[in-house]
Parts: structure tokens; C-alpha cells; sequence
């Protein structure tokens, strides 16, 4: 009798412990890519509140924030609580992007493209290892290393929360090897009723539309005959980069610009055309010695963000290269668009 | 009780009698016991001879024509000076004026120099830098909380459109 009440017990326990786990901890993929597959989409599913710190390293001036977050699937909101960003607020509501700026009371909202494929384009040209088991925020997670196969490439370290395969940390190391930005969650509030009006502009507010349209897609004929001359494609292109596409875009001018954009899975670099004599040059500070007829500029590493700009002239033409590559890189980039 | 000085301030309508009375006995008095007083009254007394003495002259029949002429013909204005001259006077020496001009030029290479070597002072490319980054809103595992940082410190939107 003894024996049978224990073995009744053992086997509930058994099914308990299983009941649990299923409720809790999905099936963790067994390799480290597909651990980070399920990383990539595991924010898109969850609803959470949490806070997180953000810093970013640059040349000029680092900048951190603690941002307030609230998420839920298709929509997601960053109040930023640093005093340097005047009360800054972030919506991504499905493919739109907005910035709130309360001292304006203006909504400046954009249009941020989603393209299949590129996870995949990340895999190719990428490998992910796992470090080792870290928690984080009395978390159990997992640290995945994610390095080019290339020299001279960013790299990212993430840790990934074992149950729900949300990124609770990322640090990302630009083509120099430096850390660059660093983002943590620091407490999370699982499953919070959440506002629809939080996902929302304000009533009242002025709605800005920033920029073209970037789902659009444009060939390279049809771009040309916008912008009024022949976009030109590089010749050479760092190896795993691959065309993203073809986008028209106005800078603040008016002046047409054709942008073409590569990715590598992780990282991107932009080439934007236009005419070297821009209506709108001078708009700014300074008085841009160096630009126009000139040869263009040197390279220079981005002030607040990881990454550098090459400005180079050719011809009536102007060439803006931007992108987290060495200096030689972007270099071999523009010398090759003729 | 006046004094010296109120008493030779009058000296001279006393002498040709052009005060009151009581002005003319206060004054009276006065002199009667200053010896300075009456040395003063003395010598106004003495030069108001010398011009009752002389002939007066008649004044020339255009005078009042030529004074009119002159009040209603045009003023020629002042010598107009170049504004080199003005900003530079002829005094300063000649190392000053080689001093500044060197100022100048190093000051105008500086601002120049400067203003190419910023890019962060550049709203023309800044919006380059911007576009780039909000294309890269959703690239596998983009960090969109660093990604917010640089575009909301931007001034994205407010002249775009």
C-alpha cells in the first residue's frame, strides 16, 4: 500500500514537473543560431514593462538613458528619462516609427521596412557561439557571440533569457573592436495591462511626415529618372554585403538623392548620389570649405553613432558613404562607383 | 546785507541809472563804506566815457541783404572721408594695419578649417547619417533603444517636410 501511495506520488510529482516546465520554458533550440532565430523574434511576441539602460559610445560625447519600455505584440514605446533627450518618446506601431517631441508637441512619423531573408543573409555570413551561461537580472541566459567571418567587422555579444528567448542585454563592438553601444534591461514586468493610447500620437499634436516612403521599391532606371541622372552602383563590395535595394530620398533641400543601400546581416552601408550643388548648401553651420567643386571630404568616424562618412565628388555628382567599415573599406567602395 | 560780489554784479545799471530806488540806496550805502566797491564803479564809470567819446559809424546799406544771402545760400557738407580712411586713421603705423590684415586671414582659415573638419555641425549630412540609421530600424537584432537615442537627438522631421 505504502509502495503504491509512493509511486502515485512520484508520478504526479513527474507530471508536475513537466506541467511547469511547459508552461514556462519553451523548447530551447539546440543550436546557437537557432537560439538567436528565436531571440530575433521573441520581443515581437511578448507583452512586458520594463526598464532598460541604454549608452552609446562616440567619438565626440557618450550618451546613456534609462528608457522606460512598454511592449506588447505589434506595438512598443521607449520613453527616454535622460535630460539631454527633453523627454524623448519612441513609438513603433506595426511598420511605422514615430518620435514624440513634447517641447514641440510634434509626432514625426516614418515609415521603417521589414525584409524577409536578411536574418538568413546574417547566418551566412556570421557565426554565432555560445560563450557561456550568465544570468542576468536573476535571470538564467546564455551569452551568444556573434563575429563575422571577416576581420575588420562589427560584432555583437547577446544575452539571451533562457525562458523567453527576449535579448536581456546587447553590446555591440564596431569594425574597430570598441564597444560601441550597450543596452540592458535592469527590471521587467511580465504581461501588464497596457493603454492602447500609449501606442498612440497625442490628441492635438502636429504629425510630421519624415522622409520617402522606404517601402517603395525602385529599380535602378526608375530611381535614375527621378533624381535626373544615372545612379551609378559600387563596383566592389566588402564581402557578404549584399543590394537591400534602391530608395529615393529628399534631403532637407528638396533635392532628390538616390540611396542605395547593402547589408551584410548585421551591418549596412549607404551610398547616397546626388548633384554636388545642392541648392541647400550652406543651410548650416559653417561654411563647408571643402565641399562642391572640391574633392570631397576625408573620412570621418560618425559623431553620434558607431560608424564613418566618406563624402567623395565626381564630376557634377556628390557620393555620401556611410556605414561600420574600416576606412579602407569605404575607401575601395567609392573609388569603384564610376 | 549784500555783498561785494552781488553789489558789482549791479555795478553797472547803477552807473547808467537803470535800477530802482531802493536798489540805488541799498547800493549807495554800500559804497559809501567799500573802497572796492567804489574803485569798480570807478573804472565801468571811466570806460563808459571813453565810448560816449566815440563817433559812431554808420552800418553799409546791404548789410541785412548780405546776411540773408548767406543764411539762404546751401551749406557745403563736410569733407567726405573713405571708410578706409575712417576705420583706419593715417596715424595708426603701418605694422598695425599689417597686423590686423594677418588677424583677419588667420581668423577666416580657422572658422573655415573648423567648420569642414565637424561633421556634427553639419545638418546637410547629418541627414544622411539619419536616414542610414532609421533604415536600419528594422535589421535583424537592431538595438532600437540605442538606435532612438540618435534619431531623437536629431531634429528629424521639423524641416524635412
Amino acid at each position: 500500500m505504502m509502495r503504491a501511495t509512493l509511486l502515485i506520488s512520484m508520478a504526479a510529482m513527474t507530471m508536475m514537473v513537466f506541467a511547469a516546465s511547459d508552461t514556462v520554458a519553451p523548447t530551447t533550440p539546440a543550436s546557437p543560431a537557432e537560439r538567436l532565430r528565436a531571440a530575433q523574434g521573441a520581443e515581437e511576441r511578448l507583452t512586458l514593462r520594463a526598464t532598460l539602460n541604454t549608452a552609446t559610445f562616440s567619438r565626440q560625447a557618450s550618451v546613456s538613458s534609462q528608457v522606460v519600455v512598454c511592449r506588447k505584440p505589434g506595438c512598443c514605446r521607449w520613453e527616454y528619462q535622460s535630460p539631454i533627450l527633453k523627454g524623448l518618446v519612441m513609438i513603433e506601431k506595426g511598420d511605422a516609427v514615430i518620435r514624440l517631441d513634447p517641447a514641440q508637441k510634434t509626432a514625426s512619423v516614418g515609415c521603417a521596412r521589414r525584409e524577409a531573408g536578411v536574418f538568413d543573409l546574417l547566418l551566412k555570413n556570421y557565426t554565432v557561439t555560445a560563450e557561456r551561461a550568465e544570468p542576468i537580472i536573476g535571470r538564467a541566459a546564455d551569452v551568444l557571440v556573434i563575429k563575422h567571418r571577416e576581420p575588420g567587422r562589427p560584432a555583437k555579444k547577446l544575452w539571451v533569457d533562457r525562458a523567453t528567448s527576449l535579448i536581456l542585454r546587447t553590446e555591440y563592438y564596431d569594425c574597430d573592436g570598441r564597444l560601441a553601444t550597450l543596452t540592458f534591461y535592469t527590471d521587467i514586468e511580465w504581461n501588464p495591462q497596457l493603454e492602447d493610447s500609449l501606442f498612440e500620437v497625442p490628441d492635438g499634436w502636429k504629425k510630421v511626415a519624415v522622409g520617402d516612403d522606404p517601402s517603395k521599391h525602385w529599380d535602378r532606371e526608375s530611381l535614375s529618372k527621378e533624381v535626373a541622372f544615372n545612379s551609378r552602383e559600387p563596383a566592389y563590395l566588402p564581402a557578404g554585403f549584399a543590394l537591400d535595394g534602391f530608395h529615393l530620398y529628399h534631403c532637407r533641400c528638396g533635392v532628390a538623392s538616390a540611396h542605395l543601400r547593402y547589408v551584410d546581416g548585421l551591418n549596412s552601408v549607404s551610398v547616397f548620389e546626388r548633384f554636388a550643388q545642392c541648392p541647400g548648401r550652406g543651410r548650416g553651420r559653417g561654411f563647408g570649405w571643402g565641399r562642391g567643386r572640391g574633392g570631397g571630404r576625408n573620412c570621418e568616424l560618425l559623431a553620434n553613432q558607431p560608424g564613418r562618412m566618406l563624402v567623395r565628388q565626381a564630376g557634377d555628382l556628390s557620393f555620401i558613404l556611410i556605414g561600420d567599415l574600416p576606412e579602407t573599406e569605404l575607401s575601395k567602395i567609392a573609388d569603384s562607383i564610376k | 546785507m549784500k555783498s561785494c560780489k552781488d553789489i558789482q554784479s549791479q555795478l553797472a545799471d547803477f552807473a547808467v541809472g537803470a535800477l530802482r530806488e531802493q536798489e540805488i540806496a541799498e547800493i549807495g550805502r554800500h559804497l559809501q563804506e567799500c573802497p572796492v566797491c567804489q574803485r569798480e564803479l570807478g573804472a565801468l564809470r571811466r570806460t563808459g566815457s571813453l565810448l560816449d567819446a566815440t563817433e559812431p559809424e554808420d552800418a553799409p546799406a546791404d548789410l541785412w541783404q548780405s546776411i540773408r544771402r548767406d543764411i539762404e545760400a546751401p551749406k557745403p557738407g563736410p569733407a567726405r572721408v573713405p571708410w578706409w580712411e575712417a576705420l583706419f586713421p593715417a596715424r595708426w603705423p603701418r605694422l598695425a594695419y599689417a597686423g590686423l590684415a594677418a588677424t583677419a586671414v588667420v581668423a577666416v582659415a580657422l572658422v573655415m578649417t573648423f567648420s569642414r573638419l565637424s561633421p556634427a555641425g553639419d545638418d546637410e549630412t547629418q541627414d544622411f547619417i539619419l536616414r542610414h540609421g532609421m533604415l536600419a530600424w528594422n535589421d535583424p537584432l537592431s538595438d532600437k533603444a540605442a538606435l532612438g537615442v540618435m534619431l531623437g537627438r536629431s531634429e528629424v522631421g521639423r524641416e524635412m517636410q
